[in-house]
């Protein structure tokens, strides 16, 4: 980095003039329109806690080649009781000065009754710094907020990365007036913009290869140099809801990727702008390629763990198992190993990176063909595919060659089952590292996340109803079920609180005669739980009436959604399909005399809710299938999609009766 | 970057952060400090996992094979630990224990850590390195800006059973809490050998508590000039927690310790009685209570305007409320010691020492007598003993007291409280008054059923096709209050989603939402407006309605007729509901339930349906009580059994039939 620097500040020719006055920055230290203090609310939001008025940015190179950021930020407060912005910190990574803050000054502005304002300064004893391995964190509260108090904090980040443009989020988690940022790039650096978010662009200005001298930031700069500026105003708040993926896909953001710069000569050095050339890059990395190489204890644990198996699957599973479960799976989601894979095998622990490193080690090690997939999880961001760049990415997983297809294997967690991605990994796609080539793929869940529920109900004389119920549950559904049975014999009273609380809600007298698992380990299968109960309070009888719910326990579909509206897109994770089947008997005597509607509801082409309820006489047949298989839904079909589980659980909110029989069998039309 | 997940919050040992209402609430640090070092004098049949005594594995994932702790109380200000501690891990389930956490900042430190894994048969795997150790702050949730930082390390392998043994050094610069020794820290785990030592020179004097050990420990021994205390505890199998049972530090042996004498930052103090303990603080403190010209002009024209204390003291506390907010800071003895109030003053925000001397300054000004008392906040994690004088606090707050003798409690971190209303979490217990002075021991305001009061009430007009609009109304007294409370400054919007939170039901929308809180009491109540979208199932030519829709209760006990601790109801309650249903045109009400009433030796639960005259509405009336107290284990079905049926009664229905 630092011969590079030296590089461009020898060959660089007078790039710093003075002095012209640039003087149309949005913001003033100090500084505030009226409109300001009168504002109350953000439109119609009246749930955010404080409103962004301005957040400003200047990035450009100085003359040491470094790289500085400028900001600054003020908010108007309106519930101080939380702490978001009535305290600040920032966090850079501090090894060899990479990143310092200078110039850090803050001040909280309070309006007199009289009109007047009174400000607060942090003063530098107030502010403090605290090192957290190789990051710093700088940071302070302001002084005397009240509601309606202006907060403001200006400062500079200098980075000793010449290409490092910082990236911009015009949008938060509450309302935003106006974000602002320009960037003044040398003309050897040639970056490309990438913009994020739905809310309309203000201003986008691209001014390149500027063919006179621009005056920017106090300052004339030569001709050759490329601006950019961005402007987003009136941004309402963007707030994290059920079913999405990362923010950063919803808010208005813009980030530069350097794509080359211009040697000495006049030639341009391209960076990487492909997804070859990231491959080209990780291969000799330290954090990736160089990772990829068994050492004597992998290699002999790996020759034991197959020693005496024959079948290719079977290795692939007894090696994917000793990753998965025998690696304590910390420190989250990561690209870049924290341990290592020889770290990793020999401490038996490591993040997603490590044990999916170790992992492709393992397989490569058994002669089965496997590489790393370079995965961005859901809660990371999407990937923009036309814009090749490694740090999109946060996760690896490993595609495996089997004869009949590529398998992809996740095992960085001890749950997920072989051939089951994380529900976090779900998204979209990834990109296969083959050596120095790369190529990108489409990630989709295939396997089918099912819970299917089969009850035989039989009501007795005394109205106890016998139940054998078999819950059967597939795919993601499974997880959950496995997790919670995973300690039966030592959890008996947690699983009994389980049943009584999750499985039979509302019920209360539920006497669980017997319960067994199956396929509680064997996680290729699904998941099955069976149980024979026997419920006092289930039935209601009304003189020579029983009336009978036809969703025993908490079998019933609920709508998942509360809120009223929603901006952002329903993003689930995968599909699901949950069916029920109920046979429901009652004693001698007794007829079937007013049943539910059946009905079918549907949301779109692809969700849809359908219950039956079939007359037997004695008996009653109730079955009931809901399936979802979108996963993205937009924000603007949100009404509808709640409506359709309004319906849903209107069709099986009601009860079957049974009447007892005397001489004259009525019907219900007949009797009215 | 390398990110270890902190799995427990606790982190400064005693020192004063609480954070107010509705987040994380501090832990007393000592669970963690498991701590030591010289090289091992291990008899190596530690090492073995098959050497483990049979009775110790059943039910355990993990035995801690010997828990070894020096302990040398060399003077006032200074003391070591030194630890060795031998776990095996029998499955993945214990893996927890591979796991370190060391806690530090500027009154202890750690060193000399050597970590070792063997497997099954004693046979080393790895030693720890010291590059294995990270390093960073321990960041407690609750404040901004702190010292503490933690050292982690884990020493996993997956073959199991295997054992590891981590032996380091501690060294202590202040000794207001001398270290504690609980060998045992979860469930699941049993322990093999326990030996505490103490060491102290013979002039010193130490008290110490101990449970579940043996009443002939300590074993005192002179050592030259020194006295060599010694307890020794083996083969205790792993304790399970139950449901209001006892808390897990009263089930496991333990040995706490508290110094005759003590230095910390270069200020000694005693532990002698509550009274030096008070003294410490008062002098730690003084002369930090000093108010700028401009305050004292204020505080003289609230003076002005009152001619008594109460009207006083009130006045100022809603001024400080609305001038300041909490911020945590802490730093080296800052963690103690208040800030001025000079620099609360002009930040407008501080910690609950700096805000407490806030007010303590002025009402010294006011010439009204006050006191900071030091508290623990939260729920008791470790029994306390008024005999024992011992630093297990984290928080502090204001006592008042007029002249006219009433006492007033002032928590200074809360923005909405009223004067006198100290909150659940700082009620029924003691605190410490200090002051240059003096030190005492007082209890706190003590709450039960009558304090803690929920009223909810509902107005529902039910529609035929089982809707209905409905008028909601919470009034909420005491520890119910303080939520509802924390509301009252929130935005609309805030508020909208709280009651979404709250209410057990779906399908709906609020159509209106107001929050009024009392000025003077503890007390707040909301009052909402909603529509219902299906309330009542239709079947058969009848509604069904369960009219208990908002107050249910559907959580229950699970048996346990071995059960063999007492049943500890730490918190007392009443519920009171009355839910009124005007039935739709053209329905007739066909049944109610029996009224029903429930008595437990520490509560009742009682509901009853009654029918208007005119047969056109029914009201549902229900109260549950529970108060606070100690019920023999063997009671536990019978109390489990009231709560069960207390929640099938809160599923009752009522049925209505549609008139021929």
């Amino acid at each position: 980095m630092n011969l590079i620097k030296s590089f461009l500040i020898l060959f660089s020719i007078i790039f710093f003039m003075s002095s012209t006055v640039y003087a149309d920055r949005p913001v003033t230290w100090g500084e505030v329109p009226q409109e300001h203090w009168d504002l109350e609310q953000f439109e119609d939001d009246d749930e955010s806690t404080a409103i962004i008025l301005v957040h400003y940015g200047e990035s450009y190179l100085d003359r040491s080649y470094d790289t500085l950021l400028r900001v600054h930020f003020r908010v108007k407060i309106l519930d101080p009781d939380d702490s978001r912005y009535t305290e600040f910190s920032v966090r850079y990574f501090r090894v060899n000065r990479a990143n310092v803050i200078q110039n850090l000054r803050a001040q909280t502005l309070n309006q007199n009754p009289d009109g007047s304002i009174r400000s607060s300064q942090v003063r530098s004893r107030d502010i403090n710094t605290e090192r957290d391995g190789d990051w710093e964190i700088t940071k302070f509260a302001f002084q005397d907020v009240v509601p309606g108090s202006i907060v403001e904090v200006s400062y500079t980040v200098r980075s000793n990365n010449p290409f490092g443009i910082s990236g911009w989020r015009f949008q938060n988690d509450v309302p935003t007036l106006h974000s602002e940022y320009r960037v003044l790039a040398p003309g050897r650096l040639r970056y490309r913009p990438i913009l994020r978010g739905f809310h309309p662009w203000a201003r986008q200005v691209v001014l390149e290869n500027t063919p006179g001298n621009i005056t920017y930031n106090d300052r004339e700069y030569t001709a050759g140099s490329t601006y950019y500026e961005y402007l987003v105003t009136n941004a309402p708040a963007v707030k994290s809801e059920p079913f999405t993926t990362a923010m950063s896909n919803y808010r208005n953001s813009v980030e530069f990727f350097l794509i080359s710069y211009q040697m000495a000569n006049g030639g341009m050095y391209p960076l990487v702008t492909s997804w070859g050339q990231v491959a080209e890059s990780l291969f000799s990395s330290d954090n990736f390629g160089r990772q990829l190489r068994a050492n004597r204890n992998i290699r002999r644990t790996t020759n034991e763990l197959i020693e005496n198996i024959t079948s290719m699957n079977d290795a692939v599973e007894v090696i994917y198992n000793y990753v998965a479960q025998g690696i304590v799976w910390e420190g989250g989601f990561s690209r870049f190993p924290a341990n290592g894979v020889s770290s990793t095998f020999d401490q038996k622990r490591g993040n997603s990176a490590d044990k999916a490193l170790l992992l492709t080690v393992m397989l490569q090690e058994s002669d089965i063909e496997a590489l790393p997939v370079l995965v961005s999880t859901r809660n990371n961001g999407r990937v923009l595919w036309d814009a090749p760049r490694a740090t999109y990415f946060n996760h690896i997983i490993v595609q495996v060659k089997m004869p009949d297809g590529m398998l992809y294997l996740d095992p960085s967690s001890k749950y997920i089952p072989m051939g089951m991605l994380h529900p976090q990994s779900l998204n979209g796609g990834g990109l296969v590292i083959d050596g120095r080539e790369a190529q990108m793929i489409e990630i989709h869940p295939d396997l089918a996340s099912s819970r299917q529920v089969n009850a035989i109900i039989s009501i007795d004389e005394n109205n106890d109803a016998i139940t054998q119920l078999q819950l059967r549950y597939n795919g993601y559904n499974a997880i959950d079920q496995r997790v919670i049975f995973e300690n039966q014999e030592e959890n008996e009273q947690e699983i009994d609180e389980y049943f009584m609380n999750a499985v039979f809600t509302g019920l209360s007298n539920v006497d669980i005669q017997n319960y067994r698992t199956i396929n509680l380990d064997n996680t290729a299968s699904p998941f099955e739980l069976r149980m024979l109960v026997s419920m006092t309070d289930y039935v209601s009888q009304i003189e020579d009436m029983l009336y009978v719910n036809p969703f025993v326990g908490n079998f019933r579909q609920r709508n998942p959604f509360r809120n009223p509206t929603r901006q952002i897109p329903i993003e689930f994770n995968y599909g699901i399909q949950q069916n029920y089947t109920a046979t429901i008997s009652v004693p001698e005597g007794y007829r079937v005399y007013e049943l539910p509607q059946n009905g079918t509801v549907r949301f779109g082409n692809n969700n849809v809710y359908t219950v039956q309820f079939a007359d037997m006489g004695s008996s009653v047949q109730v079955s009931s299938r809901y399936l979802r298989s979108d996963t993205w839904i937009e924000a603007s079909q949100y009404n509808n999609l709640k409506s359709f589980f309004t319906d849903i659980e209107n069709l099986s909110n009601n009860q079957i009766v049974f009447k007892k029989i005397h001489d004259n069998i009525e019907t219900i039309s007949d009797s009215e | 970057m390398n990110s270890v997940s902190l799995k427990s919050l606790s982190r400064n040992l005693f020192r004063f952060t609480f954070r107010p209402i509705g987040l994380v609430a501090v832990i007393l640090g000592v669970f963690l400090n498991y701590s030591q070092a010289t090289e091992s004098i291990l008899n190596p049949h530690f090492l073995k996992a098959s050497t483990i005594p049979a009775e110790l594995t059943s039910g355990v994932d993990a035995v801690v094979r010997i828990d070894q702790q020096t302990v040398h109380f060399q003077s006032p200000g200074r003391a070591t630990r030194s630890v060795t501690r031998v776990v095996t891990i029998l499955n993945a389930n214990g893996l927890d224990h591979a796991d370190y956490r060391l806690f530090y900042g500027t009154f202890n430190n750690f060193s000399n850590i050597n970590a070792t894994i063997y497997d099954a048969d004693g046979k080393q795997i790895r030693r720890l390195r010291n590059r294995d150790i990270d390093d960073r702050p321990a960041s407690d949730g609750i404040s901004l800006i702190q010292d503490r930082r933690v050292k982690i390390f884990s020493l996993n392998h997956n073959q199991f059973p295997f054992t590891i043994e981590v032996t380091y050094r501690e060294t202590f610069t202040g000794l207001l809490n001398l270290p504690r020794w609980m060998p045992l820290l979860s469930e699941r785990t049993s322990l093999q050998e326990g030996e505490f030592t103490l060491t102290l020179p013979k002039d010193r004097d130490v008290d110490f508590r101990m449970a579940n050990i043996a009443e002939t420990y300590p074993v005192e021994e002179a050592s030259g000039n020194n006295r060599v205390l010694t307890w020794r505890v083996n083969n205790i199998t792993a304790v399970r927690t139950e449901p209001l049972g006892l808390l897990f530090t009263e089930l496991v042996p333990h040995v706490l310790l508290t110094a005759d004498e003590f230095m910390m930052d270069r200020r000694p103090g005693s532990l002698r009685s509550w009274n030096d303990y008070g003294i410490w603080f008062g002098q730690l403190w003084e002369g930090r209570n000093t108010l700028p010209n401009e305050m004292k002009t204020y505080v003289d024209s609230v003076l002005e305007k009152h001619d008594n204390q109460r009207d006083i003291i009130f006045e100022l506390y809603r001024y400080l409320q609305s001038n300041t907010r909490y911020v945590s800071i802490q730093l080296g003895i800052g963690g103690f010691q208040t800030e001025t109030a000079s620099a609360t003053i002009r930040n407008g925000y501080g910690d609950c020492k700096a805000l407490t001397n806030y007010l303590y300054a002025m009402l010294d000004y006011a010439g009204i007598e006050s006191y900071p008392a030091i508290i623990y906040n939260g729920d008791e994690r470790l029994p306390f003993d008024p005999t024992f004088v011992h630093n297990q606090f984290n928080h502090v707050v204001l006592y008042v007291i007029t002249d006219e003798n009433e006492e007033i409690w002032i928590e200074s971190t809360s923005n909405t409280f009223p004067p006198g209303y100290l909150g659940e979490s700082n009620s029924n217990r003691y605190a410490v008054l200090f002051t240059p002075e003096f030190g005492k021991l007082i209890e706190t305001p003590k709450t039960d059923s009558e304090n803690n009061v929920r009223k909810r009430s509902l107005e529902v007009h039910l529609e035929v096709n089982g809707s209905a609009k409905a008028t909601l109304a919470y009034n909420y007294f005491g520890s119910f209050h303080e939520l509802l409370r924390s509301l009252d400054r929130a935005m609309p919007g805030t508020q909208r989603r709280a009651l979404q939170n709250w209410l057990p039901i779906r399908n709906y929308s609020v159509n209106s939402i107001e929050v009024t809180t009392d000025e003077k009491l503890p007390n707040a109540s909301l009052t909402s407006e909603l529509v219902l979208n299906s309330v009542a199932t239709v079947a058969g030519g009848r509604l069904f309605v369960t009219p208990n829709l908002i107050s249910r209760d559907v959580s229950q006990f699970a048996s346990n007729p071995n059960r063999t601790q007492d049943i500890h109801i730490r918190f007392g309650y009443t519920e009171s509901d009355t839910f009124t249903y005007h039935i739709p045109e053209g329905y007739r009400i066909e049944v109610i339930p029996d009224a029903v009433e429930l008595l437990f030796d520490h509560g009742h639960y009682k509901m009853h349906v009654s029918v208007a005259d005119d047969g056109k509405s029914f009201t549902y009336q229900r109260e549950m009580v529970e108060r606070r107290g100690i019920l023999p284990a063997n009671r536990f079905e019978s109390y489990r059994n009231f709560r069960n049926e207390a929640v099938r009664y809160d599923g009752i229905q009522v049925v209505l039939a549609r008139l021929h």
